[in-house]
């Protein structure tokens, strides 16, 4: 079958400001495995320049593809624009099937399929073997219903998901689609050569806002030595010179770690490493920092998300405010920057707390900072808490309001 | 939020970021780190957040549209979903077979 994947143009300042951009990792994470079915592949990937839709589709369309697969990494923010390509293709060509995958048409795929009919199906949590199985199932005129982990609309045009898809148990059994992209377009930090990959996927801690935990079920991790191994290939083969690690949390299980980094410093090859992890996890491992760094590891984002104890606790953290100022100063220590994550809008704060939480964030002392307003993602516990509070500004594209943090 | 207004809350967070990384000690860090690649990873980072630092103020105060009495987050999005986080089953790996057992010696 002939199947085209689309990166939307993502509209979000994150995205818009820097002049480097990521190659879309999820989109080849279901590329791969799509490839090794046998089907034909293309990835049209927007974010450059940003493409206007118009061209978008229009490139999407031009061999008549039988599947159209639309999924970003931001999936809540880009949704609105996912929504406007896929009206778009089904306005163009009506027969080609529309694919709809990644975090936010997860959770929200009752709201997306009784608003809208231009997505045919939505693919539900990771999207490797349940793509391959429903493309499969169409190919051969199975019913779709057979096919875990998806929705869409029945005989009577209501939502339907079928039974929840399985986590992937070996996370090295699913290559990814390298060959889709061009490694010379895609860059970070700088102009660097760059690519994302991930180690492991979820996190075992219970943070009540995280909204990727629960998409990823459980914590696994690759094979340590078959990634470093990629590394090193994408490093000889493709000239990747940095690789953003979109873990939620790599740094889990000290063993697979530790191996992870011997394996990569046995490649002997100049890569550098940006990612996420937990404060808790550099303080665990404060003796073996110096491989760290030999490994390549530059920066680490430390969700600290606040700098008071009982917010930690409201939020069930689960980490301290003294791991994190020992984090920092360990990392520093061993040449490796920090940049702290700060999010306001947990509680229902005055000047005193946030004055309380800049001379905390004075004394932690991170090279970086990133100060957020708490997202409340309807899947998380913490939207519970947040549920009655007022939406305050209406946004682009999602007919009524944003999910800018409330009054 | 009620004991702060949003342009309160807003430009608070604003100024936080501003004064973090306008320390004598940040600057330095950014000026003249002894590493030279992390020098260009502060260079460039500092770089990214101003952009995006002026292109958010610019969007609070010209672009984005605030409402005075909106619904809550439970109208706008729906119910709470939380029963129904973890999007998928957990699949235990299969563990690896035993190796089969040697008998050696029984024909010898």
């Amino acid at each position: 079958m002939r199947i085209v994947l689309i990166n939307p143009p993502h509209t979000a300042v994150g995205s818009r400001v820097p002049d480097d951009h990521l190659p879309p990792l999820g989109l080849l994470a279901i590329g791969g495995p799509l490839i090794d079915a046998g089907h034909e592949l293309r990835l049209v990937d927007a974010e450059f320049g940003p493409m206007p839709l118009d061209r978008l589709v229009r490139e999407a369309l031009e061999d008549h593809p039988d599947f159209v697969l639309i999924g970003h990494s931001g999936s809540t923010s880009a949704h609105p624009t996912a929504l406007l390509i896929a009206g778009m293709i089904k306005q163009r060509e009506p027969a080609t099937t529309v694919i709809y995958g990644g975090v936010f048409p997860t959770y929200h795929w009752r709201d997306i399929l009784a608003a809208t009919d231009v997505f045919d199906f939505i693919v539900r949590g990771e999207g490797e073997a349940t793509v391959v199985a429903l493309v499969e199932a169409l190919e051969m005129r199975q019913p779709p219903a057979s096919v875990a982990g998806i929705a869409f609309r029945d005989e009577l045009r209501r939502p339907f998901a079928t039974q929840a898809a399985m986590t992937i148990a070996d996370l090295d059994a699913y290559r990814v689609g390298w060959e889709l992209i061009d490694t010379r377009r895609y860059s970070y930090w700088g102009g660097k050569r760059a690519v994302v990959m991930q180690f492991s996927r979820g996190c075992p801690h219970l943070c009540n806002y995280c909204g990727q935990r629960g998409f990823w079920t459980r914590w696994r991790h690759r094979d340590p030595r078959k990634f470093a191994k990629e590394i090193a290939w994408l490093h000889r083969e493709h000239g990747v010179e940095l690789v953003n690690l979109a873990d939620e949390n790599p740094t889990v299980s000290r063993k697979a770690w530790r191996a992870f980094l011997d394996a990569l410093i046995a490649e002997n090859v100049p890569v550098l490493i940006v990612g996420s992890t937990r404060a808790d996890d550099i303080v665990r491992d404060a003796d073996i920092l110096p491989l760290y760094r030999k490994a390549g590891v530059i920066r680490w984002l430390l969700g600290m998300e606040n700098t008071d104890e009982q917010t930690l606790q409201l939020i069930r953290k689960g980490g301290s405010t003294s791991s994190d100022r020992e984090a920092i100063r360990l990392l520093r220590q061993h040449g490796i920057l920090s940049m702290a994550t700060w999010v306001a809008g947990f509680e229902d704060e005055g000047f005193r707390d946030l004055w309380r939480g800049f001379r905390q964030l004075i004394a932690y002392d991170p090279d970086q900072i990133q100060a957020l307003y708490v997202t409340p993602h309807r899947w998380t516990p913490f939207f519970r808490i947040a549920k009655d509070r007022k939406v305050i500004q209406r946004a682009r594209g999602f007919g009524t309001t944003n999910t800018r943090c409330c009054t | 939020m009620t004991r702060l207004k949003p342009w309160m809350l807003f430009f608070s967070v604003k100024l936080i970021e501003l004064a973090v990384q306008s320390r004598p000690k940040a600057l330095a860090r950014i000026l003249f780190h002894k590493d030279r690649e992390q020098r260009h990873s502060m260079r460039w980072y500092t770089q990214m957040g101003r952009r995006v630092w002026f292109r958010e103020v610019w969007g609070f105060l010209m672009r984005d549209v605030r409402v005075q009495d909106g619904p809550t987050l439970a109208e706008f999005w729906g119910a709470p979903q939380d029963a129904e986080e973890a999007s998928m089953v957990f699949a235990r790996r299969a563990s690896k077979p035993a190796a089969p057992a040697l008998e050696i010696g029984r024909n010898s």
